[in-house]
């Protein structure tokens, strides 16, 4: 299983470039509307904002070397058999990362060391979900929960 | 008893008989007292060591076991530093400020920070968290464009992940009690110990529990002032007074007291007893908390740690030790002052700090921190969720003895915010329209998507009130907050509901159980005849929404808004569908956090871990995640809440955020504008407002105007991540005419792209499709 996460690790370097959200960049536009002293009036509805659209394709993840940094510390602790410290360290990644899908298998493979194939099977959803090509993150879930 | 030997002699003169007599009786007499006085002794030997070994044992026992009882301390999230995380220089400033930090260029010590243009360099302290310690170091973190560009040890050496330790947000106590912060004597600057020593007890490392040089000082002092001006207990014995027994001043207990000193200093290095009565001493009241020892003492009166203090401080605590209500800084500044001045002459006296020191710490002002800082709860909706949390799983008396360690999610950047969203949009309604808002409250919940944990809570617009927490127990009927689980449950059967399905919005006339009538009526008092599906929940019509909750039946409805973690369980009649079952803002959080999160529920936490006093993991919260939806289902659902935003009844959002931002949320107002409510996610937040009286008296805000304005007030003031992410393979985009929902192309008038489960696209085409294809035809007929 430390080989798989090992793998996992090297996955997730690959995967993260493409699977986490971009920083938006929101102007400071608070100020023009809430800030105001002067006495409230409606904001002005506008007709449209725009049309709902697809999303858009995700950019380069900024954050890669705090989250290699923490699955790098999650492997080693699943080989000293520490699954409650890896688990806490995935999940720190993940609130980091939010939408890498690596991290959630990684985190699957740790829950199915500490025998929850329940919760195993549930991140394995989740990282499918979380993936453009959900084909490949479900191929490792199917070899992890087969294993 | 043996009988005298006496009687049995003999005598010969009666004189003499007498004179012997008498000197035998004497003789005998005297025996016999020696012999009660050597058995009175032995007795009293014996009683005494009976009476040592019973104190012995006392004073190992509460020595060596578990000295005092702790209340557990709750912590806010510590916030994680790395090289692309997006935070502002004043954002860390905020933080380091909070958590007791100082300016200063030199950054000579653990607690300070100095910040140039885009730069900011901070020496950290040291903490232990659940399962990493927090090293105490220099740090230079470097900032561009709203995000740590850089993050540098100070020789220099590239760091990608660094925590600073976590702020104290406040502790659980019992109604009355001791609090205190436990230090390590390493911890105590030796100045600290050396100015104690000279103003307490100077002979502390020479005697032996008592010292009969300071209890002769004292009585020779008393004696020439003609009244007790002194005692002459060392610092063991008070400690022991403390520690063991009552205040009484009886001989009795002055003499255990003494001796219990003692047997403490025969058992105990001196440094331990030192260090147990740094953490013993009472050092001042905060309220019905008792603020005992040093360390606590150093963060009440100054807000710093004990490491950090310097001379003049240091002699202000030791200056509490002989009254901490009479020369209580804050309240009796000048006595205060005039005490540390008169320690710092004994400390120059005793040679503890050189006369430049002293003369440089006289001229120091008091230095006490405000009081309010320090002795409020700083977040008490949070810590009331915090509460109600661990209650699940602790005994109430381990939560108030055991020193635990409560790390929580709190984030205090993200609460200030929070705070000053609702509190400002609060205040300008107050101002607005006195008669109707002249009390008008409000809560919010933010949480973060994927992770399910709590980031901030307001429970009412003031933010420092501990009473009634809005955003857990103010239950109020939703409005159109329920309206997406309608929508989702028609999408889940996408062989007969797709984005694009007409459903009627003609009034509606609905009997219930009891046989009264349910007649809803939209909000513009219009009917909208057939409109598409994606249509009706992004302009929240009433009318189409009973009628398709009414065509999937109510128990299809309710066991919806079941799967998406609503647990109160609501009544059982048609109306719950548009809102008028009460929820409290963190059950409606509870709710859009599964559709946030793309369909997978996991409860709401606000705990992350819990460590005992020594910072050894106890107990710790996982993620813990179920699905509930289909992931293309969801991403539908995504696509008519967007479309609210961007086109519907929350569209005035982008008069607060960017247009570049996706949001998805719903609006919510309940009759007569009693309850504005507003529950919407970006890409990595959620957040739930909720504005109305108390009283439940109309406030004249719907959900747009009132509380969208609170949530798009806070996201312009965070960095929210767009709304973006994976098209789940089942999902399909299509171009399709919006009157008609037949496909259509993109160069065709009145054509939306939007997506649908594969097997559900429409198959008829639009005329301009058709058109299209004549036109092409006959183009292409002009090559052939």
């Amino acid at each position: 299983m430390g080989r798989v996460l090992v793998v996992l690790t090297l996955l997730s370097i690959l995967f993260g470039c493409a699977a986490s959200p971009p920083v938006s960049q929101v102007p400071e536009i608070e100020g023009a509307i809430d800030e105001s002293s002067e006495p409230m009036v409606l904001p002005n509805e506008p007709e449209s904002a725009g049309v709902a659209q697809p999303p858009a394709k995700d950019a380069v993840r900024a954050e890669s070397s705090a989250v290699l940094a923490l699955l790098e510390t999650a492997d080693r602790q699943t080989q000293e058999k520490q699954y409650g410290a890896a688990a806490a360290s995935l999940e720190r990644a993940i609130r980091i990362s939010p939408r890498d899908p690596s991290l959630y298998l990684a985190l699957a493979g740790v829950r199915l060391q500490q025998g929850d194939r329940q919760q195993a099977s549930q991140l394995c959803n989740k990282a499918i979900a979380l993936a453009d090509d959900g084909g490949y993150i479900s191929y490792h879930c199917l070899q992890l929960l087969n294993d | 008893m043996a009988k005298p030997k006496s009687k049995t002699k003999k005598t010969t003169t009666k004189a003499h008989q007498v004179t012997r007599g008498k000197h035998k009786i004497i003789k005998g007499e005297g025996f016999k007292l020696w012999r009660f006085l050597l058995k009175l002794l032995l007795a009293g030997l014996v009683l005494l060591a009976i009476l040592m070994a019973y104190l012995d044992a006392q004073v190992k026992a509460k020595f060596e076991g578990k000295r005092w009882s702790l209340p557990a301390k709750v912590y806010a999230r510590a916030l994680d530093l790395y090289p692309g995380k997006p935070l502002e220089i004043e954002e860390l400033r905020y933080e380091l400020e909070l958590l007791g930090y100082r300016s200063q260029q030199a950054l000579s010590r653990p607690g300070s920070f100095w910040q140039s243009a885009n730069q900011l360099q901070f020496f950290s302290r040291g903490f232990k968290l659940w399962n990493e310690t927090v090293l105490s170091r220099r740090l230079i973190v470097t900032f561009n464009n709203r995000q740590i560009v850089s993050l540098k040890g100070e020789d220099g050496q590239h760091l990608s992940l660094v925590s600073v330790e976590p702020f104290l947000m406040g502790g659980i106590y019992p109604a009355h009690g001791e609090d205190r912060s436990l230090v390590r004597i390493e911890q105590v600057p030796k100045f600290v110990q050396a100015a104690l020593l000279a103003v307490e007890d100077k002979d502390f490392y020479s005697h032996h529990g008592v010292s009969l040089k300071a209890i002769s000082r004292a009585l020779w002092a008393n004696v020439r002032a003609g009244r007790y001006q002194q005692g002459g207990s060392t610092l063991t014995q008070q400690l022991v007074k403390n520690f063991y027994l009552t205040s009484d001043r009886t001989l009795i207990r002055k003499a255990t007291e003494a001796l219990m000193a003692v047997l403490l200093d025969l058992h105990y290095e001196k440094q331990e007893i030192l260090e147990a009565y740094l953490n013993e001493v009472y050092l001042g009241q905060a309220g019905q908390r008792a603020i005992h020892g040093f360390g606590l003492a150093s963060q009440y009166y100054f807000g710093r740690e004990i490491n950090e203090l310097k001379l003049h401080q240091a002699a202000l605590l030791v200056s509490l030790v002989k009254g901490p209500s009479y020369y209580n800084p804050r309240r009796h500044p000048e006595r205060a002052l005039a005490r540390r001045d008169l320690v710092l002459s004994i400390l120059d006296k005793e040679g503890v700090a050189t006369a430049e020191q002293i003369n440089w710490a006289k001229r120091q002002p008091l230095d006490v921190i405000n009081k309010s800082a320090y002795t409020q709860v700083s977040y008490p909706a949070y810590m009331d969720l915090v509460k109600r949390q661990l209650r699940r799983d602790y005994r109430a008396e381990d939560l108030v003895s055991e020193g635990l360690r409560i790390f929580t999610s709190l984030d205090p950047v993200m609460q200030r915010q929070a705070e000053a969203s609702l509190v400002k949009r609060i205040n300008q309604f107050r101002r607005q329209d006195v008669s109707r808002m002249r009390s008008l409250e409000g809560a919010v919940v933010v949480t973060s998507t994927d992770t399910a944990e709590v980031l901030a809570l307001v429970g009412g617009q003031d933010t420092r009130y501990s009473g009634f927490n809005r955003a857990l127990d103010a239950a109020r009927p939703v409005g159109s907050l329920l309206k997406p689980a309608v929508y989702l449950a028609a999408l889940e059967n996408p062989q007969q509901y797709t984005l694009v399905t007409k459903i009627s919005d003609e009034p509606v006339v609905i009997p219930d159980t009891q046989g009264k009538i349910w007649s809803p009526k939209n909000s513009d008092k219009k009917s909208h005849g057939m409109v598409p599906l994606h249509r009706a929940l992004a302009q929240s019509y009433n009318q189409a929404t009973a009628r398709l909750g009414m065509d999937l039946g109510l128990d299809k409805v309710l066991n919806t808004i079941r799967q998406l973690g609503v647990r109160r369980q609501l009544p059982n009649y048609p109306s719950v569908m548009l809102g008028a079952g009460g929820l409290a803002p963190i059950e409606v959080a509870d709710m859009y956090q599964t559709i946030a999160a793309g369909g997978f529920d996991a409860p709401l936490r606000a705990i992350r871990n819990v460590t005992n006093s020594q910072g050894d993991p106890l107990n710790r919260y996982p993620l813990r995640l179920e699905q509930r939806f289909d992931a293309a289902t969801i991403h539908l659902l995504y696509y008519a809440l967007q479309e609210t935003m961007r086109e519907g009844t929350g569209r005035s959002v982008y008069n607060y955020v960017s247009s570049d931002l996706n949001v998805a949320g719903k609006t919510g107002t309940t009759d007569d504008l009693r309850d504005s409510w507003f529950a919407g996610f970006t890409g990595d937040r959620l957040a739930v407002v909720w504005l109305g009286n108390d009283d439940n008296t109309p406030t004249g805000l719907t959900g747009s105007r009132g509380a969208l304005s609170v949530w798009g007030g806070l996201m312009s003031r965070i960095k929210p991540v767009s709304l973006t992410g994976s098209v789940p393979s089942d999902i399909r985009y299509l171009w399709v005419d919006e009157v008609t929902g037949t496909l259509s192309a993109e160069n065709c008038q009145g054509a939306r792209y939007m997506p649908f489960i594969k097997g559900s696209e429409p198959t008829e085409k639009s005329d301009c499709i058709a058109t299209n294809r004549r036109l092409g035809d006959w183009i292409k007929s002009w090559f052939e």
